[in-house]
């Protein structure tokens, strides 16, 4: 099971171009897929999804080109969109047997596998009801579901917590976690948290590039030493974000506590931390930032 | 402040159309009017006689074709301006603001205005250039060139653009069922307006052209009395010309037409009453329905509470799932038949229509057996053949209107099994309900009508397919469908006849119309291939 994603890029309108050169090779696991909005997550999740086509480039599912044997992958492919809608004169069953007819899975396992889905996304009771009167987050459940209805080898969930309460939140990252063993996971977000608990690579995208992909251990790794928590006065808290990059600020009765990321302390009271997965994202996006600005 | 406010909101909706790609198509369609027009395609004649196309007979004449085409192909343009916002969430953001039902309603409609006035003001320029080529009068005179168009055309986009917005407004016109209601109204408005001879009814003021031109016309030797506008490929008969020097604008006249505005703005405080600010349960008739709603729902828990039974919106906590488990799918779940979608289609299709809407269609498969021979049953058919066009409609719209694109088209096979079965499926109703002409035809051995049939029902899903993936909007369908219907089956007119209802129907008609669904198929999965892989 392979995924090669060779030199894609995506051109939508002249010179703006959402995905440059992005080189990528996938195996089993689950894939987070980090970047600031607008970063080009999106574009790539449509070409892999076979909906959209890369203006340059490749990519290979198991070694055959999607772009020209789309179905190759689509008869493994689970996809939720960012942004999907549903029939709302329809019940959960009953989308969920339309979209199973659609992706061609048998009508006695669609209705086993129904079943189970619902329960998995905790709609069993709501079942019976017009689409049209679920929450958002129960459309984002269904939406869920019907991604793993023909038990894909390559699940693309893109922002798929989105609309999720924090109960739901966790039960679907560890939904992802169970069924990351023998298939390809691609996750898309830019909430590194959801990223935190299930994957086992790392791929942070800008501005249509791909910045580091590396395993979350090795991404920390190479942050060890540099991530400082800094006590400051509150006024001297702007002049410190011109200055360093800092991750994140919690105020305190003895001031300002900021998380900096730096080569050397940041000031004299300045103790080194471990680093967190949102520091190497930040770091990662604030250089790439910088080069482009220099 | 309103003023300004008005203008905002008419301007951002404006523009916002204007920009979009849809909007130089019908500048296109426009100009081919206007091609037509100086091809003369499009003409107004008293019998033998047409006028010298000076600058009053092409200020009538660009008017009238610009009122005509507009009050009618103008309506399924401009009714989508509260459904966007509603769409795109701007209209979240609207309603969270000061702003007013009506500030918001008149922008809305004199957006409207200003999208057809453009059209119009097209029009307005190839009069211009008309009298500039044609050379039959020389010296251009203003006032008869946009005279008319002021006087006639614009009272009457007023009205229409408030009409739009109304139709917008009131639930049940908000749909398709509004598009094809608004073709029906618009044939009979026209129809009163002209018979009547009331200056008041006539919308297009084709009764004042009509008198205005033949009090000039009756001093022609041979002149029959005759007044025509048509439209459409003229039959190579040479006309003679009369100089007809413009309209005599008396203040009664000027009074009549002004009386749109006024008619304009009653509709807009009309649609008011209807307008729900994106809160669906904030309309007029949700308002009643939620009241009568509230009355039920206090009469039945008082029931139960006196039963000592558990009040019926008490909520129940829903049970949190423990782990949760999927069986692994075998590769034989996965492969999947056609019939199995085409089902799935059916079902989509019929869904969440009343019982009433079957029992009509039902009615009418019946009555398609029970009429009988000849115009009757042909009548009949014309009718079932138009209950389903909401239906149709939706064909090829469906994916993109509901958001479930991306779900379907990243399906193996979505073009070569979703879209024939979306198709299929729409060619099954049309059997079902037009059933009665297909057995009858069979029957009597009547192979023509037989062919007839079969052809328009594999037509008619064919038209709504390609319209609606190429357009994305179900409206183009409706509105063109039911013209045609009008046109055709309904009269009936036998080249016009797509479904074999008309009793002199020849066998190359249904040919034509076979040739026609295979190119329209065609065009369909090509704009299909085009949504899956952009």
């Amino acid at each position: 099971m392979n995924l090669d994603i060779q030199g894609v890029s995506k051109q939508y309108e002249r010179k703006v171009w959402a995905l440059r050169n992005f080189t990528l090779e996938l195996g089993p696991g689950v894939l987070g897929l980090l970047g600031p909005n607008g970063a080009g997550k999106s574009t790539l999740m449509r070409i892999l999804a076979t909906i959209a086509n890369p203006s340059e480039g490749a990519v290979k599912w198991n070694g055959a080109d999607i772009a020209r044997e789309p179905d190759a992958l689509r008869n493994v492919l689970g996809y939720l969109p960012q942004d999907f809608g549903v029939y709302p004169n329809l019940n959960a069953v009953e989308f969920l047997e339309y979209l199973a007819a659609v992706k061609g899975i048998e009508a006695a396992a669609a209705r086993r596998r129904i079943d189970e889905l619902l329960e998995l996304v905790n709609l069993t009771e709501a079942r019976k009801r017009p689409l049209g009167g679920y929450s958002g987050g129960m459309r984002q459940r269904v939406g869920i579901a019907q991604a793993l209805l023909n038990d894909p080898e390559l699940l693309i969930v893109d922002e798929p917590t989105a609309g999720l309460d924090p109960e739901e939140r966790v039960r679907f990252r560890n939904l992802l976690s169970e069924l990351s063993g023998e298939r390809i996971v691609i996750l898309s977000t830019h909430i590194v948290s959801d990223v935190e608990a299930t994957a086992t690579g790392i791929a942070i995208v800008s501005k249509g590039r791909l910045l580091a992909h590396a395993a979350p251990e090795a991404l920390l790794a190479g942050l060890e030493g540099k991530v400082w928590e800094w006590v400051l006065a509150s006024e001297e808290l702007a002049a410190a974000r011109q200055q360093f990059l800092i991750s994140t600020v919690t105020r305190r009765s003895d001031g300002v506590h900021a998380r900096v990321v730096a080569e050397a302390a940041p000031g004299p009271n300045a103790q080194r931390v471990a680093p967190t997965l949102e520091d190497a994202y930040l770091h990662a996006v604030s250089q790439s930032q910088r080069q482009a600005g220099s | 402040m309103r003023a300004r406010v008005l203008y905002q909101i008419a301007r951002a909706d404006f523009l916002e159309r204007v920009r979009r790609y849809s909007f130089l198509v019908t500048l296109a369609f426009t100009l081919y009017a206007a091609f037509e027009v100086n091809r003369g395609n499009i003409v107004v004649t008293l019998g033998n006689y047409r006028g010298v196309y000076n600058s009053a007979w092409l200020g009538m004449l660009l008017s009238l074709t610009a009122t005509s085409l507009i009050t009618m192909v103008g309506f399924y343009v401009i009714k989508n301006t509260v459904e966007r916002d509603r769409q795109t969430g701007v209209g979240q953001i609207l309603a969270a603001t000061p702003i007013g039902r009506v500030s918001y309603l008149a922008g809305k409609a004199l957006s409207n205005l200003a999208v057809v006035g453009v059209i119009a003001g097209i029009l307005l320029c190839a009069a211009f250039a008309m009298q500039l080529w044609r050379r039959e009068a020389a010296g251009i005179e203003v006032w008869q060139l946009v005279g008319p168009f002021l006087l006639l055309t614009l009272p009457a986009l007023a009205f229409l653009s408030a009409v739009a917005v109304l139709f917008e407004c009131v639930p049940g016109l908000k749909g398709g069922f509004g598009n094809v209601l608004f073709f029906f109204l618009w044939v009979s408005f026209l129809a009163a307006g002209i018979q009547t001879h009331a200056g008041y009814l006539d919308l297009l003021g084709a009764g004042f052209i009509e008198r205005s031109v033949r009090q000039t016309a009756q001093q022609l030797p041979g002149y029959d009395g005759g007044f025509s506008f048509q439209m459409g490929p003229h039959s190579g008969q040479r006309f003679e010309t009369f100089v007809w020097n413009g309209f005599h604008w008396t203040g009664t006249v000027v009074g009549q037409r002004a009386f749109w505005f006024l008619a304009a703005f009653g509709l807009i405080l009309l649609a008011t009453a209807f307008f729900d600010r994106f809160d669906p349960s904030r309309g007029m008739i949700h308002r009643a329905a939620a009241a009568v709603g509230r009355g039920a729902r206090r009469a039945r828990r008082e029931e139960e509470e006196s039963a000592g039974g558990t009040p019926a919106e008490t909520i129940r906590e829903i049970p949190r799932a423990a782990a949760g488990h999927l069986t692994p799918l075998g590769t034989s779940a996965v492969g999947g038949r056609f019939g199995a979608v085409l089902a799935a289609e059916l079902r989509l299709m019929l869904k969440g229509r009343s019982k009433w809407w079957l029992l009509v269609a039902l009615g009418l498969c019946i009555g398609s057996f029970a009429a009988p021979a000849g115009e009757a049953r042909g009548k009949v058919l014309a009718f079932a053949w138009l209950w389903p066009v909401l239906i149709w409609s939706a064909m090829g719209t469906r994916e993109g209107r509901n958001g479930t694109a991306p779900l379907i088209f990243s399906s193996s096979r979505a073009l070569e099994r979703q879209l024939p079965a979306v198709w299929l499926a729409g060619v099954l109703l049309a059997l079902v309900t037009g059933a009665g002409m297909g057995v009858r035809s069979l029957v009597a051995g009547d192979w023509v009508h037989l062919a007839g049939w079969l052809v328009g029902a594999m037509f008619i899903p064919a038209l709504a397919l390609a319209f609606g993936v190429w357009s994305g909007s179900s409206k183009l369908f409706e509105g063109l469908y039911t013209a045609w219907w009008y046109a055709g089956p309904a009269q009936p007119t036998a080249a016009l006849d797509y479904m074999g209802a008309s009793p002199d129907l020849s066998a190359h008609i249904p040919a034509a119309y076979l040739v026609a669904t295979l190119v329209l198929l065609g065009v369909a999965a090509a704009g299909r291939r085009r949504q899956i892989r952009n």
